[in-house]
């Protein structure tokens, strides 16, 4: 018995598979008289699953449009697990163009115990929850300098690296650091080009301080404020 | 066919995918902007306004919501807010919320549609893949590798 329910289930669903492929081909150009068809197939699935499992209607015969619109109220969290559903879902899920409906509260970035690190750890504090991100391979032993709209400002020292004891030889350090912007959703990092190729971060090594001419002291203080942001912004909002 | 009551308000007769009429008044048919277009392309004055995707059991569920929605003003908001979950929690007794959904996309309610998407949202919260397939049979199409691949990149949220 339970073998020929779960038999007819999946037969309903390969069928529901058809009029899903159908929708999706639709969808683009939707009018009354498509969604019609579509919605009186549905319609007659849901009939035949209810009656075979426990009322349960399967969600998966709904059109593409819909389940966005689902997706759209679930949080990152569950946007991701339902990504693993099946290859439906994950077609679904994690589609930029899905805007959440409901505001999510920002994680915050928790400072790493360690000077460089292999992960990023996060605190969500609605779920009051600890999230560590694995940083990927080029970023490994890279620290996290800030963030916005969900990017990570990863900095790493790069292979040549010596070791200043002059604050100036500590700034030119900076230089040859590797700036990376990383999404920890996306797992997406692009390389930024090198902080000396920042006009203003150039000139302000160039010209050394002088206390007598002010005209220059709008330069001079363009490094050290551009870092205390980002020291500032450890702790800022990742979403 | 359109009818006026004592309160000289105009009824709209809408018919269901299997043949069942509900006589509503216009303001409540019209929550549905698909309805609400169809009256002003004149399709009422011919006869009840045909909705062949909506079955009649769906559609009373439909008119219920669209009764209390035209009735209620701003005001009442938080009891609004009440009702509609009560609503959503009685109606999934009835119909699939699946088939709610379908309704209110087709006829579009925009309420409606938010409402019954935040309820199955819910009902997706906080679940691991593996309880999700469970509740709606859905069947897992990944190979292990393509299932440990998704999970291996997102090892965060599975954890």
């Amino acid at each position: 018995m339970g073998g020929a329910l779960s038999k007819l289930s999946n037969i309903s669903r390969s069928r529901s598979q058809e009029n899903k492929d159908n929708s999706n081909t639709q969808i683009g150009l939707l009018d009354k008289e498509n969604k019609g068809n579509c919605n009186t197939r549905i319609g007659s699935l849901d009939e035949e699953n209810k009656g075979s499992e426990d009322g349960a209607t399967c969600i998966n015969d709904l059109p593409l449009g819909i389940l966005e619109k689902i997706t759209a109220h679930l949080d990152i969290g569950d946007r991701v697990r339902s990504s693993g559903v099946c290859k439906y879902w994950k077609s679904i899920a994690m589609g930029k163009h899905i805007k959440s409906v409901n505001p999510q509260l920002p994680w915050l970035v928790l400072p790493s115990s360690n000077s460089s690190c292999d992960q990023i750890t996060m605190f969500d504090i609605f779920q009051s929850k600890i999230q560590n991100f694995d940083l990927p391979g080029p970023l490994r032993g890279g620290w996290c300098y800030g963030s916005s709209k969900g990017w990570l400002v990863i900095a790493k020292e790069s292979v040549d690296d010596h070791n200043g004891t002059s604050v100036e030889e500590e700034l030119h350090d900076k230089i040859k650091h590797q700036i990376f912007l990383f999404n920890p959703i996306s797992r997406v990092h692009i390389e930024l080009p090198p902080i000396s190729t920042i006009p203003c971060f150039n000139k302000s090594l160039e010209v050394p301080p002088h206390p007598s001419r002010s005209g220059q002291s709008s330069d001079k203080e363009t490094v050290p404020t551009f870092f205390a942001l980002m020291f500032c912004s450890l702790l800022t909002a990742v979403f | 066919m359109s009818i006026t009551t004592e309160n000289n308000e105009k009824m709209i007769t809408l018919m269901s995918s299997d043949g069942e009429e509900f006589v509503v008044e216009e303001a409540v048919a019209a929550q549905s902007q698909t309805i609400k277009h169809l009256i002003e392309d004149g399709c009422s004055t011919e006869g009840s306004i045909p909705l062949p995707n909506v079955t009649g059991r769906v559609l009373s569920e439909v008119i219920q919501y669209c009764k209390k929605h035209s009735s209620s003003d701003d005001k009442e908001e938080k009891e609004l807010e009440a009702w509609d979950a009560e609503f959503v929690k009685a109606a999934d007794d009835h119909v699939a919320l699946t088939d709610l959904m379908m309704a209110a996309n087709f006829l579009d309610i925009k309420g409606l549609l938010d409402l019954v998407a935040q309820t199955l949202a819910n009902m997706i919260t906080g679940k691991s893949p593996e309880e999700v397939r469970r509740m709606w049979n859905i069947k897992n199409d990944f190979t292990p590798e393509e299932a440990e691949k998704v999970r291996k990149e997102n090892q965060w949220a599975f954890e």
